[in-house]
């Protein structure tokens, strides 16, 4: 993840190719019109902060902004999930299909064409159990940002704080800090979640009980989390450990600053950039291992949708019914993809000298 | 470099003791009983306390930890349904389902996982590092922005849904190839071939995305290096140029990353397998977790995680190889 995020391809280009790095970022400076040391006859100079400017050059990139609002509308989606489906006029809890015959044909699959895609069931039916497929979809988006962006704040914010705390401190904290995070680096993640989530509900569910969907949650954003900080860790570790020798924070400590006012106001004004790209490229791996999960069946459980599951019913009857399947696989798609992309458009609006 | 090579050995084996410590405590300490579950269903408490005393589940957590570890080592003998049986090194026990030695097991369902593995990492290497170099050297153009396209799309993709569009489409609908599935290659090298095509090329499909754009961008940064400037001067020919100057210097982040490929191979394995319903370590992972076979369940992640730590090992000795300043650190 360090290495993918240091060093990416470039996606569409829509800045003019400025050759070399640095001759880039000066005369993006320049444009941008900071601190013109040979002012334009007629025209305002206005001084800009590095964050305004960043916010400029996010704005002229078309992919980041088409990619952005695609997000938001996931998002806004998820949020108005309940809104949306007054207005439909239905939940993704009812089995429409065993309610009122005709909807399912006698082997349980959707009747009419493309899986039962009608005015009134905008995308069709699910096979057997005959629920609604959009609305599943709608609330499929609430679980699947839910989880991944808990679990992504969760990571981000650990890992920065280990990573400030190790490499700061040095020494021997920081040695045993690093063997740590070896260990935790040495775990096959995925393997690790899925023999854990059944141990995980044992410490808090007796056999006998049925679990509550909150602690099916709580337990996947724990597991997700519980791994997952160390590549955040690493990256800011790293960050830190060459920072801390720059003469600036050499300055604050000379003039009697405290370690907190050190971290607070020298170093975390220059980590946000780090963090941001790390957690923006965090979000969608980590929704895509939320839908593994459910893929495979360790994952949220019935009666919550979640797109994962959705692509496992559709896949055990693909040859029947494939459209099941395509809706909540395109859905995954699209938001992995815009994140993707705004998380790449994010690294090059903060870091001008990235070369993609 | 032997320095180097010994000392990220030691390193290596005292991560994966501390690992497999882990990973035995957190299961063997959790509630719920071990024994319970190499039970079976009818389940009499003579039975199961003698169960605990065969499986030395009575006897104090880090002497069974100890137990583990030498039966890995040395190998042990296994008390199995009353009867004493020999459980040569590496011993991880016997299974609880389906009652034969958990390394002979893995050992039936490695060809399946490691077939897939080789045959798509060729794959995708050789095509997503050619697809980068060469969008590289033709920055801007058509090519560059079609391989960029294919290879975003490619990494947005997940092997869950576009492996049954591509069985769909392929196997069911069109008929161009067979059913995918894995048959061992000494026993019929063609259906060997045939069912495993679409798995790889799926994979790669997926997977070359990465290593595109990589190279891409590392071919991109080398290209405008001091050293290929001096070398275009000198007169040196395109094809030395890209191939041995500006090559060599872009091939380490994708070396690195392809070390962590390896790593997450039986995290992969375990969705390709089920994708394409191949009985391979990554299916054996999780049915074992359905199936709470606890001894199987254990040997998979510390497989797993030497695996990881390996793949690292060889990643840190590749790049000392290729970077002497590594060496010295």
């Amino acid at each position: 993840m360090t290495i993918e995020s240091r060093s990416s391809g470039r996606l569409l280009c829509t800045v003019p190719p400025v050759r070399g790095g640095e001759g880039g970022a000066i005369s993006q400076l320049l444009t941008s019109g900071t601190d013109s040391s040979a002012p334009v006859s007629g025209q305002v100079t206005i001084g800009r902060s590095p964050t305004q400017i960043s916010w400029l050059r996010f704005r002229r990139d078309h992919v980041g902004m088409v990619s952005a609002g695609v997000v938001l509308f996931f998002i806004l989606v998820a949020i108005f999930a309940p809104l949306i489906a007054k207005v439909y006029g239905k939940t993704p809890y009812i089995t429409y299909g065993q309610n009122s015959p005709g909807l399912l044909d006698d082997y349980g699959f959707p009747a009419g064409a493309h899986g039962g895609i009608s005015s009134q069931f905008w995308l069709g039916l699910e096979p057997s159990l005959g629920r609604d497929t959009f609305m599943q979809l709608v609330y499929g988006a609430r679980t699947s940002l839910l989880i991944s962006g808990a679990a992504a704040l969760i990571t981000t914010g650990f890992g920065v704080l280990y990573g400030i705390v190790t490499a700061y401190l040095g020494g021997w904290v920081d040695s045993i800090g690093g063997r740590i995070m070896d260990v935790v680096y040495a775990f096959p993640a995925l393997l690790f979640i899925i023999a854990f989530s059944p141990v995980v509900e044992s410490l808090f569910v007796k056999p006998d009980q049925e679990t509550p969907s909150w602690l099916r949650f709580t337990s996947i954003i724990f597991l997700l989390s519980v791994l997952g900080w160390v590549y955040q860790a690493r990256l800011i570790r790293g960050q830190v450990l060459s920072l801390r020798e720059r003469e600036f924070v050499d300055a604050a400590r000379m003039s009697g600053a405290s370690s907190w006012r050190i971290v607070r106001h020298e170093l975390l004004p220059n980590l946000w950039s780090p963090i941001l790209v790390t957690f923006s490229l965090t979000l969608p791996a980590l929704i895509t291992t939320e839908a593994a999960l459910a893929f495979l069946g360790v994952g949220i459980v019935e009666p919550i949708p979640d797109w994962g599951r959705m692509i496992n019913r559709g896949a055990q009857v693909y040859t029947d019914d494939l459209t099941y399947m395509i809706f909540p696989g395109l859905a995954l798609f699209l938001l992995v993809l815009c994140f993707n992309l705004l998380g790449d458009s994010v690294r090059d609006a903060l870091d001008p000298k990235s070369t993609r | 470099m032997l320095r180097f090579v010994i000392r990220r050995l030691i390193t290596s084996v005292l991560i994966l003791a501390v690992v497999s410590a882990v990973t035995f405590f957190l299961f063997f300490a959790v509630p719920g009983d071990p024994g319970r579950l190499s039970c079976g269903k009818v389940c009499d408490p003579a039975k199961l306390s003698e169960i605990h005393h065969n499986l030395g589940l009575d006897r104090p957590l880090l002497v069974q930890y100890g137990d583990y570890m030498k039966g890995i080592v040395v190998g042990k003998t296994v008390i199995e349904a009353g009867d004493k049986l020999p459980c040569p090194a590496p011993c991880f026990g016997y299974s609880f389902v389906n009652h034969q030695p958990v390394w002979q097991t893995f050992l039936d369902r490695f060809p399946a996982t490691a077939s897939l593995a080789v045959g798509a990492a060729i794959l995708f290497l050789v095509g997503g590092v050619a697809l980068g170099v060469i969008s590289a050297i033709f920055r801007g153009r058509a090519f560059d922005k079609l391989a960029i396209g294919l290879s975003l799309t490619g990494a947005s993709l997940q092997i869950y849904f576009i492996g049954i569009i591509a069985r769909a489409l392929f196997v069911d609908k069109l008929r161009w190839l067979p059913q995918p599935g894995y048959t061992p290659l000494t026993k019929d090298p063609v259906a060997w071939f045939s069912g495993l095509l679409l798995p790889w090329l799926v994979l790669a499909f997926v997977s070359a995305a990465l290593y595109a754009r990589l190279s891409r961008a590392s071919m991109i940064e080398a290209l405008q290096e001091d050293f290929v400037r001096t070398g275009r001067a000198r007169g040196l020919s395109a094809r030395s140029i890209y191939m041995k100057h500006a090559g060599r210097a872009a091939i380490s982040p994708v070396i690195t990353v392809f070390g962590l490929d390896l790593a997450g191979l039986l995290g992969g394995a375990i969705i390709t397998e089920s994708v394409f319903s191949i009985q391979g370590v990554g299916r054996l992972a999780i049915n074992s977790v359905f199936a709470s076979d606890l001894p199987m369940i254990m040997a998979t992640v510390l497989l797993a995680a030497v695996v990881i730590v390996a793949a690292n090992l060889i990643v840190d000795i590749a790049y000392a190889l290729i970077d002497p300043r590594v060496r010295i650190s």
